[in-house]
């Protein structure tokens, strides 16, 4: 395998880990209304662990809604994906993206490292270790890096890809 | 003069095709590294932004939606709503901004109730010969009733923001919110009549009505149970949203409408809606970090105090600059941003806060879908598979209406204050 | 200086922050110039000792309970009728009490925090509806809202259920009746109209909130001497301003919500109860939190 289908195949199996994440979240937030209202017993770890899975969800599944071209743009000009304009612009989109990652990979790192190598925990009954939490940023936005070079590297290769419909969808 | 430039810029970035989440990002980090402002804020931002039980909504209400939509159940109660009035002028436009109000009533986002409508909506009112763009623009804005109708997660936040109280707030939203939905319905009665394309439905005899309304009865029961667990104190919004999602699942899977390929596909495509929308939330929150270290929002709310006496005409000022605020922000952003550097000069002038919030929601909802930044115009443009300026012009209509309302609201303001003042 | 606020202006504890400004901009003759960002419009309470910390903002308040992941001891206050007198209070809180150098330096060396002054947020009460919390037998079984670790503890030694629940959630909660009681702070029934929504306002007493204003250590060692000094002058008079007036807006609030609410006295046989039900929370704190904790214990069992 080549590194761009690497990064592909990580940014993918990333991505779905992040929809089943959201999966598992609804099933905490419902066993926690069960046992809360009908056993009165609430517990202490679905709010805690869903916002936290919630937080993971989202940056890791970043690299994957790009790769599948979902990111939200205004599309006022440059249609036409095989004009030289368009594959300018989309190159430069994609380099403004890797700034934003590069940032938030440089502070997102050292943020982390500071946190975990005092070994914080959150203010909570669970006191869930921050290395655990405060890595998804420098993880995800490290992987969406990753993933925007690569589709750097499609434009001028292969050619710039449709957006993936949604399968099945109308 | 600052502010024109920051504009400026960040309409170039849109137009050159930078997604929006990261136009609003980079915009953001590019002013606070001008100024030398900590970039360490960006990580913390980002993380900061996404803990909240309350954003949960969404994902669990897309997640609910996409599995009605995929055991195709979604439809029955559409269908229900359908029969009572498919056969108006209008008829599914009608139903359409009538099962938006309904949802309204469970859902405290207007993101959810668009993407939640919007997905059964949609392809019927395409079958039926409705142009694409009122489509679009009907569901992004029938989609606003979600706030205005309680609950409403930004209704929540002002009340805490100005301690007005949250139930009078809530009270305060009915009358407006379904005045709103009737001028809405009334207008697509208009549009059906006058463009001629969309076809009526002929009328069903009430026995068949009471059979299709029974068949929507698994979905009905369903509505109630979300609506029921939020009133009757068992669970949160965002809980009774994930609850749906169990229930709508295990109940497509009685009605043998489930299997495993449809419930990922279900899966899956919430995810791509859910992140869309969260990295452009992420995005607005490091952009409006940065605004309000430049004092942005403070400049705008002093300078219109210190130049403007009368209430009236403050309240005109305010709207259009929230008007022009709301073209760029997203709404909790807004909300947090300007409640807190307007509110002072509320009570200087004597306006009433409570009837001040619901004119604040009714612009957050016209900023919901104005472009360039309009979460609900994005919603419905990943749910409809359409193009954002299709959407936008649309939705313009419907903007134009809920600036009137804004309007109605300043002489009307017992349409807002009658039933908290009765009740 | 950017200091970031987490309540409103209006709030006495925002009002506190602007007397220090305005202290701290006369005595530097404008040298030091203070721009409050109120409302939590740039973090969240649980971010704001992160964010001061890794410098993004120079300056900000917090709740004391927000540094109870870096920082186990601080949940201190929450420990039940440990400080259950005024004296108490003050001989705890006081600049020179040896606990609140334990904590100050703790909080300094985790998260690089420099505690500037502890802003007092009043005494904790139990809101319930329904029915009254006079003993703790009236808690068996019921779902309660707190806000920090250690209160959940007192909850669970009482026999209730306790779920976390964030300032702003907890007034949704009591309304549609997701919880049956909840721990908050006296002022904040008034403040966020809880009394709308709950039966009775038991006055437990049984614990103390606190936040404290943080800056960042690093640029507080940057500003030249003098300034340093003004700063910490500053922060001694407002800290004690604050102080001495919590009493007096727990009583305005007490009386600006007593014909909203019952008001639940309880009598010393009934507090005796209490007390008697939580005193395992000590011995659970000091073994989560370590000999940290044990030493701000023996301190408070000097008192
Ligand atoms: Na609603
Ligand atoms: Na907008």
């Amino acid at each position: 395998m080549s590194i761009v289908q690497v990064v592909d195949k990580i940014s993918e199996v990333a991505g779905k880990l992040a929809a089943w994440l959201f999966v598992l979240i609804a099933l905490s937030i419902s066993y926690e209304v069960v046992v809360r209202y009908f056993f009165n017993r609430p517990t202490i770890w679905v709010d805690e662990v869903s916002t936290i899975a919630q937080v993971w969800a989202t940056y890791l599944g970043a690299a994957y809604i790009l790769k599948r071209r979902k990111l939200i743009v205004v599309e006022l000009v440059f249609h036409d994906t095989m004009t030289l304009t368009r594959k300018i612009s989309e190159s430069f989109a994609l380099l403004v993206i890797v700034c934003v990652c590069l940032i938030a990979v440089r502070y997102g790192y050292s943020e982390w490292l500071d946190k975990t190598l005092k070994g914080a925990t959150s203010a909570s009954f669970l006191a869930t270790p921050k290395w655990a939490t405060l890595s998804c940023i420098w993880i995800g936005f490290g992987l969406l890096c990753l993933q925007s070079i690569v589709e750097l590297w499609r434009i001028w290769t292969v050619g710039i890809p449709d957006s993936e419909k949604s399968l099945g969808a109308h | 003069m600052e502010i024109l430039i920051i504009l400026i810029i960040l309409l170039g970035l849109l137009i050159l095709r930078v997604p929006v989440a990261f136009a609003l990002a980079s915009l953001g980090i590019g002013m606070l590294w001008l100024k030398d402002l900590p970039l360490v804020a960006v990580p913390i931002k980002l993380y900061d932004t996404m803990d909240s039980f309350e954003l949960l909504a969404i994902p669990m209400f897309l997640l609910m939606s996409n599995i009605l939509l995929k055991g195709n159940v979604g439809k029955d109660l559409f269908a229900a709503v359908q029969v009572w009035v498919g056969h108006w002028p209008g008829g599914l436009a009608v139903a359409t901004i009538q099962s938006c109000t309904l949802f309204s009533a469970i859902s405290g986002s207007s993101v959810a109730t668009a993407a939640t409508i919007g997905t059964i909506a949609i392809p019927e009112m395409e079958k039926r010969g409705y142009e694409k763009p009122f489509i679009m623009g009907q569901l992004a804005a029938g989609g606003t009733l979600g706030i205005l109708i309680p609950p409403s997660i930004p209704l929540i936040l002002y009340g805490m923001l100005t301690e007005v109280s949250i139930p009078a707030l809530f009270l305060a939203g009915i009358g407006p919110g379904l005045f709103l939905a009737f001028i809405f319905i009334i207008y697509s009665m208009i549009h059906a009549k006058t463009k001629g394309t969309a076809q009526t439905l002929t009328r069903v005899p009430l026995v068949d009505r009471l059979k299709i309304t029974l068949v929507a009865f698994p979905t009905v029961f369903l509505a109630v149970c979300i609506i029921g667990s939020i009133y009757a104190g068992v669970a949160t919004p965002s809980e009774s949203a994930g609850i749906g999602f169990v229930l709508a699942a295990l109940m497509t899977v009685l009605m043998g409408r489930m299997n495993w390929r449809l419930f990922k596909q279900a899966v899956y495509e919430s995810l791509d809606t859910t992140l869309m929308i969260f990295l452009i939330i992420a995005g607005a929150k490091i952009f409006s970090y940065a605004i309000t270290l430049y004092l942005i929002p403070q400049t705008v709310s002093s300078f219109l105090t210190t130049h403007i006496s009368d209430p009236a005409l403050f309240i005109l000022a305010v709207g259009i600059v929230l008007l022009i605020v709301g073209f760029f922000l997203e709404s909790i952003s807004m909300l947090l941003i300007m409640v807190p550097v307007l509110y002072p000069a509320l009570q200087a002038m004597g306006i009433d806060p409570l009837w001040f919030g619901i004119f604040f929601v009714v612009l957050i909802e016209t900023a919901l879908i104005t472009p360039p930044v309009g979460l609900n115009l994005f919603v419905i443009q990943a749910v409809g598979n359409a193009k954002l300026e299709d959407v936008a012009k649309g939705a313009l209509p419907f903007a134009v209406i809920m600036l009137g309302m804004a309007f109605l609201l300043w002489f009307w303001k017992d349409l807002a204050l009658y039933i908290p003042r009765t009740f | 200086i950017r200091v970031t606020l987490q309540l409103q202006e209006s709030h006495p504890l925002g009002e506190n922050l602007k007397s220090w400004k305005e202290i701290v901009e006369r005595d530097s003759n404008g040298q030091l110039k203070v721009q409050i960002f109120p409302s939590a419009q740039l973090f969240k309470d649980n971010f704001v000792g992160q964010a001061v910390g890794a410098g993004a903002v120079p300056m900000g308040t917090a709740s004391l309970s927000s540094f109870a992941g870096d920082v186990p001891a601080v949940d201190f206050v929450f420990l039940p009728f440990m400080m259950d007198s005024p004296a108490k209070i003050e001989a705890v809180t006081n600049v020179n009490s040896p606990i609140r150098k334990i904590i100050d330096t703790a909080i300094l060396e985790a998260t690089n925090n420099k505690v500037l002054w502890w802003q007092s947020y009043g005494r904790t009460v139990y809101l319930s509806n329904n029915t009254p919390f006079r003993t703790p037998g009236e808690i068996k079984g019921k779902k309660i809202r707190t806000f920090g670790r250690l209160l959940g503890w007192t909850v669970e030694a009482l026999g209730g259920a306790p779920t976390l629940m964030s300032g702003s959630r907890q007034f949704l909660a009591y309304q549609q009746g997701a919880v049956d009681g909840g721990v908050t702070g006296i002022t904040a029934v008034k403040s966020r109209k809880l009394y709308e929504v709950m039966d009775y306002l038991n006055l437990t007493y049984d614990s103390n909130i606190e936040f404290v204003a943080i800056m960042n250590n690093d640029f507080f060692e940057n500003l030249s001497l003098a300034h340093q000094d003004i700063i910490e002058k500053a922060s001694l008079i407002v800290e004690k301003q604050l102080r001495q007036k919590i009493t007096f807006l727990e009583e305005s609030a007490l009386e600006a919500i007593k014909d909203e609410i019952v008001i639940v006295e309880l009598s010393d046989e009934e507090r005796e109860q209490w007390r008697e039900a939580t005193k395992d929370v000590v011995t659970r704190f000091i073994n989560e939190g370590g000999p940290l904790a044990q030493d701000v214990v023996s301190l408070l069992n000097k008192l």
